[in-house]
């Protein structure tokens, strides 16, 4: 494609603005006239995105407008092209009618693919036909490292590193899932044959079995009445029990007095407790409550208190005998008179109160006695209930003593029938073999059922396997897709860009003074000049930027390009001589391919011919 | 930055031939590749969602 004419409409800073291209332009503008919105309004025509990956398509459109529109004249097969598109996402692309005048229609809708007129993708353009702001900067400040090569570092290939690696993981993450199958494998496989012969085994253990329950039915069964020998062992050993346990209670009543006497001491408490509740009965019939005697005796403590205290008082007056109140002289006979009174009274009561608390005495032992002799009864009627207890236990445990040696003897008497006892012992015989056959019978059944078990373990272990491998097979399948896809890459790309640059070569005039070999695994440019040989991070500023155009332009023609070389600034950062060198190669880049280049060095744009330049 | 669809044909086009080498079905092979278009848009998905992906094919079918 060659680029005619490009109109930008509310893009950036322009309003709507028209730009004519020819085979070398030369756009130079100060800082913010706009070099780089016409770069960006370039490739967002061709390919509606954002050649800046850090901004978006809205952020192209001129501030205060709704959208902004990029219409692109192009050259192609002889025919001119017309696409424009907007900020909102309208495409639309139209052919120049041979009659020079009017347009057809050809893509009306954003979904259809322009690939005939824009042959490759965005990226890719990107790569190979523009030439970012500060991309040679990059280039000449570093060389390849972390084992890349020159070619992948151009290619900026490091995306497609970390997923190559990941793909070998996940690869390494299935090997490992399917080696920790591994160490279950063998000892999981049954023996089918061992199986086999066990079930049939089982089987006739289960007819022995089934053999020996009918033959000890039918001893069972036989006339001739007791047939089993254990019930003896039984019976004595029922016995024997109730022996001891009622030794062992005689035992514990040897120890409590005997019943006789208790009997006849709780009569004699009976006894006495009827006296003490007579004797307190009759106390009551004075006296009903000792409190009442208490209290009276109380009245009989405060009436001698009160005479004890006339006494006092009238031995007083006899020092000074005269009335307390009225003064009145009292005789000494007559005080002596009243004092003798009151000392008759104090005496008559003092006697009546000892009455009393003689009896309250005898009343309160009397209470105390009873009490002592319920205590006593109580005590004694427990440990009669106690003996009481023991002898009706005695007599129920004799009665099942009696009981089973009665059985115990009809048993004896039995078991010395010869025919019975050869039975007992065949049955004998037989039980112990039915109990050997169901021991084994059981032991078999387990080891089948774990031999089952173990066969469906190993069923599952070989689909877990079988599937393992599979992940393992379409792991590995991806991991070696990746990494063949990744060579295959290199060397279609290595060996195209090796042919380009050969071509590019012979048609720079520049070259005469470089003589560059590339091996044949890697990108290695060395330099020969003056019998030594320059390896990249030994060339000078103005070799590599030779280099960098020329890998440029060579992997362009291995990948695909538009046909037009644009480069925004590419002289930031060099001096005069290099500048030199740029232009001098960009006017001999425009002899094969379209170059569009933008600049706001005054020195650089003055390096090309005037006719080239377009200013802002 | 390489063209993502160039080697996502590349990719393709090795998956197949692989596929076909080792008896592996064309829609399983079909499956490896959208696997592989999903872990090149996606950065986050690590080797373990790589591979958690690639065996859950098996469960997808």
């Amino acid at each position: 494609m060659k680029i005619e004419q490009l109109k930008v409409e509310h893009i950036g800073c322009y309003s709507g603005i028209s730009f004519k291209f020819s085979d070398l332009t030369v756009i130079y503008g100060e800082n913010r006239s706009g070099k780089s919105t016409l770069i960006y309004a370039l490739y967002y025509a061709m390919f509606g995105k954002h050649l800046n990956t850090t901004l978006s398509v809205p952020d192209m459109c001129q501030k205060g407008e709704k959208f902004g529109t990029a219409t692109l004249h192009f050259s192609m097969q002889e025919k001119i092209c017309q696409l424009w598109r907007s900020t909102l996402g309208t495409v639309a692309l139209s052919i120049l009618s041979e009659d020079g005048v009017s347009w057809n229609s050809l893509v009306q809708d954003p979904s259809e693919s322009l690939k005939p007129y824009i042959p490759i993708p965005s990226d890719v353009a990107s790569l190979t036909s523009f030439f970012r702001e500060g991309e040679l900067i990059y280039f000449l400040k570093d060389i390849p490292k972390y084992n890349k090569t020159l070619l992948q570092q151009i290619l900026e290939m490091d995306d497609i590193f970390i997923l190559q690696t990941r793909f070998k993981k996940a690869a390494a993450i299935s090997k490992e899932k399917r080696k920790d199958l591994q160490p279950e494998t063998s000892a999981k496989i049954p023996a089918p044959l061992n199986l086999a012969a066990a079930q049939k085994e089982v089987d006739d253990l289960e007819k022995e079995i089934a053999v020996t329950d009918a033959e000890i039915k039918s001893l069972s069964v036989a006339s001739g009445g007791f047939s089993d020998p254990q019930l003896l062992i039984i019976l004595q050993r029922t016995c024997d029990e109730k022996k001891s346990e009622i030794e062992s209670i005689e035992k514990a009543k040897s120890e409590l007095p005997p019943l006789a006497d208790m009997t006849r001491k709780l009569e004699d408490l009976i006894r006495k407790n009827d006296e003490i509740a007579k004797s307190i009965s009759d106390a009551n019939a004075v006296y009903p409550n000792p409190d009442d005697l208490q209290r009276q005796m109380g009245s009989f403590d405060q009436r001698i208190r009160g005479l004890k205290s006339d006494i006092q008082r009238l031995s007083d007056m006899e020092r000074q005998p005269s009335c307390h109140a009225c003064g009145q002289a009292l005789s000494p006979e007559h005080l002596s008179l009243l004092i003798a009174e009151r000392r008759a009274q104090c005496a008559e009561l003092e006697n009546n109160r000892n009455q009393l608390a003689s009896e309250l005495t005898t009343v309160q032992s009397a209470l105390q006695e009873q009490k002592n002799c319920k205590v006593e009864m109580e005590s004694m009627q427990r440990r009669i209930a106690e003996i009481q207890h023991w002898n009706g236990k005695v007599e129920n445990l004799q009665s099942r003593l009696n009981q089973a040696a009665d059985e115990l003897e009809k048993a004896k008497g039995t078991a010395h029938d010869p025919e019975i006892e050869t039975r007992s012992h065949r049955i004998q015989a037989i039980q112990a073999r039915r109990t050997d056959l169901q021991k084994r019978f059981v032991d078999l059944k387990l080891d089948i059922q774990q031999a089952e078990q173990r066969a469906t373990d190993a069923e599952n272990l070989k689909e877990k396997i079988r599937l393992a491998d599979r992940h393992v097979l379409l792991c590995d399948i991806a991991y070696q897709s990746m990494d063949r896809a990744v060579a295959a890459l290199n060397q279609s790309l290595m060996d195209k860009v090796r042919e380009s640059l050969q071509q590019w070569a012979g048609h720079f005039q520049y070259l005469d003074q470089f003589d560059i070999e590339i091996t044949p695994k890697e990108l290695s440019p060395i330099i020969q000049a003056k019998g030594y040989t320059y390896k990249l991070n030994q060339m000078s500023k103005s070799e590599r930027i030779f280099l960098y155009l020329m890998l440029k332009l060579a992997i362009g023609d291995a990948m695909g390009h538009l046909g037009v070389f644009i480069l925004d600034d590419p002289a930031d950062g060099l001096d005069a001589k290099r500048q030199n060198v740029m232009a001098h190669l960009l006017q001999e880049v425009s002899r094969k391919r379209q170059v569009v280049v933008t600049t706001n060095d005054d020195r650089f744009a003055d390096m090309f011919p005037q006719e080239y330049r377009l200013n802002l | 930055m390489i063209s993502q669809e160039m080697f996502f044909n590349l990719f393709g086009s090795q998956v197949r031939q692989l596929a076909t080498a080792n008896s592996v079905s064309e829609v399983d092979a079909q499956r490896l590749i959208l696997i592989f278009a999903e872990a090149m848009k996606n950065p986050y998905m690590d080797e373990r969602h790589i591979y958690q992906r690639l065996v859950d094919m098996d469960g997808a079918e």
